[in-house]
């Protein structure tokens, strides 16, 4: 389904098992991501998606099948080491710096050098500075730069977390849930946002809401019980009985 | 939550409005002026304060130090630490240990080793003949003993209340080790009787006063430089970390990294204090270093106001000048005064006074509560 499937993949997802004290939330899972693909995550509860996510990012490590980044096989590195290759996670729960104030928090995210004796100083390069403004009229928090990020509104956390996932320029945004608590409006105004991002990112998200998930118009793919069930667009998928049997639990005859 | 030091000043922000700034020149305006009158009654303390007071407070001063240290490993980072006292003891042993070689004659040994029927100086002895090795010490051991403590800690993500079991368990476990080792450390004696220091007279009519002005020194260098590097983004670091340890990690930070960093930081600090300490007591014992220290540190810690600088070097000193004066006048009541203080601060005073002190000063009295973008000037000023 990606749009282009020419050279090589930036995130290739090969085969990997995850399993939890022998619960498998992840069985024998494949995933290509070309550079600047939009693709979609639908799936039941428990169907192992935001556990996929952790394994990409190395919250969680695969049993058996290896993650490749860009060619280069990051499972085995240090979580902070894999969002430095240009991996960025926006997490269900707004993770914003809560004691920060908004300029503060995107600062710490645009930052390229991450080391300890480089937080040592204070010089802020110019054009880091320059795109934390950029990000703030992106997420619209111009305004209210000055503001603990622990004062937001819900919906300017969630804002004020995808500016932080985009600062650092990713190849590979993974968005988990961004528009949970959103008003329809704001959801419109994600769905949007992330469309004007993929091309620069690949982005990948995870969501429930079929209304946000048909403003994306992007490539669909469902998982089901740790595995890939079915790929096609949210149209196609949506008059699948077998897709509808999953989510609904009902037996097939009934579905049709 | 206090707002905490931002990234840096040294870019301009735009859109700021010319009248955000006066306000901000007149916060600081009104809040630099305590400060001021702070430093000048301590500068002038010597010339006014008879012997055995201005001996008491170059004494709490020494102890501030320790202090700023616990306000940025607690404070800032979140690490609650309930084991300063073992590097503290450190430093303090360190220079313990010079000074007792210095006040052996030549060729003999110190006395408790005699005493001891050890005939030979032990080999970790040996250097501490030199004075600017024992200098260095001060700050290497405690340095290094926190950054190993740290690193086992940290990169195994142990947080919160385990890091709290493991440093107090490592405090008692040191002082245990000091006060069975009889031969090597003078045991719970602890070490005492020096003579000299790189060639001041430890017991001269001057010495206490000349130690008076080294301790405002060495604390107005730890305070100034603490908040130096606190207002850089390695501050706004500890605070994201504490804040939220994964939103960090996954923006590409190493949190243990930065932990260590903090905690090795803050056991420097608690080492400096030691030495100083030693100094102005004139000995070193376990019984000085250990738990009830660890945690009376904590709690002064608190009551001040973890979170600022001023806060938290302010308790200490008030705490202990407060303890010098009711623990005299009742000393079985003295730890219930403070088990309440600890209680009370921790019920109603998060923030400690410090941040009790901030809101009345930018809030208007207490009508309402503090504006909540505060600049980290302001803050570390109350």
């Amino acid at each position: 389904m990606p749009s282009e499937q020419t050279g090589a993949p930036l995130l290739d997802v090969r085969d990997i098992t995850v399993s939890f004290d022998g619960f498998k939330a992840i069985q024998n899972l494949s995933l290509q991501v070309w550079p600047g693909d939009l693709r979609v995550l639908i799936g039941p509860n428990g169907a192992g998606k935001s556990t996929l996510l952790d394994t990409i990012i190395g919250k969680v490590r695969p049993a058996s099948g290896e993650v490749q980044f860009g060619g280069e096989i990051i499972s085995r590195l240090p979580e902070y080491l894999i969002a430095r290759r240009g991996i960025c996670r926006k997490f269900q729960a707004p993770g914003v710096l809560e004691s920060l104030n908004v300029r503060d928090n995107l600062r710490l995210a645009v930052r390229s050098d991450k080391d300890v004796f480089a937080s040592l100083s204070p010089k802020i390069r110019p054009q880091e500075e320059a795109r934390v403004n950029e990000l703030l009229t992106l997420t619209g928090l111009t305004e209210r730069q000055d503001v603990q990020a622990g004062q937001l509104a819900h919906g300017e956390k969630q804002w004020l977390e995808i500016g932080m996932v985009v600062a650092p320029r990713p190849r590979l945004l993974l968005l988990d849930e961004p528009t949970a608590g959103m008003t329809a409006q704001e959801t419109a105004q994600t769905a949007e946002l992330i469309r004007a991002l993929a091309g620069q990112h690949a982005v990948l998200v995870i969501d429930h809401d079929m209304h946000f998930v048909e403003l994306l118009a992007a490539p669909v793919t469902v998982l089901h019980q740790g595995q890939v069930f079915r790929e096609g667009s949210l149209a196609t998928l949506r008059d699948d009985p077998d897709v509808m049997e999953i989510y609904l639990g009902r037996p097939k005859e009934a579905a049709d | 939550m206090e707002t905490q030091g931002s990234v840096s000043h040294t870019v301009p922000r735009p859109g700021r409005s010319v009248r955000a700034q006066s306000v901000k020149a007149a916060h600081l305006g009104k809040a630099a002026l305590w400060p001021t009158l702070v430093v000048l009654a301590l500068l002038l303390a010597p010339f006014v304060l008879a012997s055995y007071p201005l001996a008491l407070l170059g004494r709490v001063l020494a102890l501030a130090i320790a202090a700023l240290g616990a306000s940025v490993v607690w404070g800032r980072a979140g690490i609650l630490s309930l084991g300063q006292g073992l590097f503290f003891g450190l430093g303090g042993y360190a220079l313990a240990m010079h000074l007792k070689l210095a006040a052996t004659p030549k060729g003999e040994l110190p006395d408790f080793m005699v005493y001891s029927g050890i005939n030979k100086l032990p080999w970790f002895w040996q250097p501490f003949h030199s004075a600017p090795f024992a200098l260095l010490m001060v700050v290497v051991l405690p340095g290094l003993a926190a950054y190993l403590i740290g690193w086992l800690m940290f990169r195994r993500r142990i947080t919160g209340v385990f890091v709290s079991i493991i440093t107090q368990a490592l405090v008692l476990a040191f002082v245990t080790w000091l006060g069975g080792a009889q031969g090597l450390t003078s045991g719970s004696n602890g070490i005492t009787d020096f003579q000299t220091f790189m060639g001041l007279n430890l017991r001269g009519p001057d010495f206490s006063r000349e130690l008076y002005w080294a301790t405002l020194l060495i604390l107005g260098v730890s305070f100034a430089g603490t908040a130096w590097v606190l207002n850089t983004p390695f501050g706004s670091l500890l605070t994201a970390i504490r804040d939220n340890e994964n939103r960090s990690r996954f923006l590409g930070y190493n949190p243990a990294a930065f932990k260590v960093a903090a905690f090795v930081l803050g056991g420097v600090l608690s080492g400096l204090s030691g030495a100083l300490y030693t100094l102005h007591l004139g000995t070193i014992s376990p019984a000085m270093i250990g738990v009830a220290f660890s945690i009376e540190l904590v709690v002064w810690v608190a009551l001040g106001g973890r979170a600022s600088l001023w806060g938290a070097a302010g308790g200490m000193v008030l705490g202990q000048l407060a303890k010098d004066r009711i623990s005299s006048a009742a000393p079985e009541a003295w730890l219930y005064i403070m088990g309440a203080l600890f209680v009370l601060v921790v019920m109603y005073l998060p923030e400690g006074v410090a941040g009790l002190l901030k809101s009345r000063l930018s809030g208007g009295a207490g009508r309402r509560p503090a504006p909540l973008p505060m600049h980290p000037e302001v803050k570390d000023a109350v």
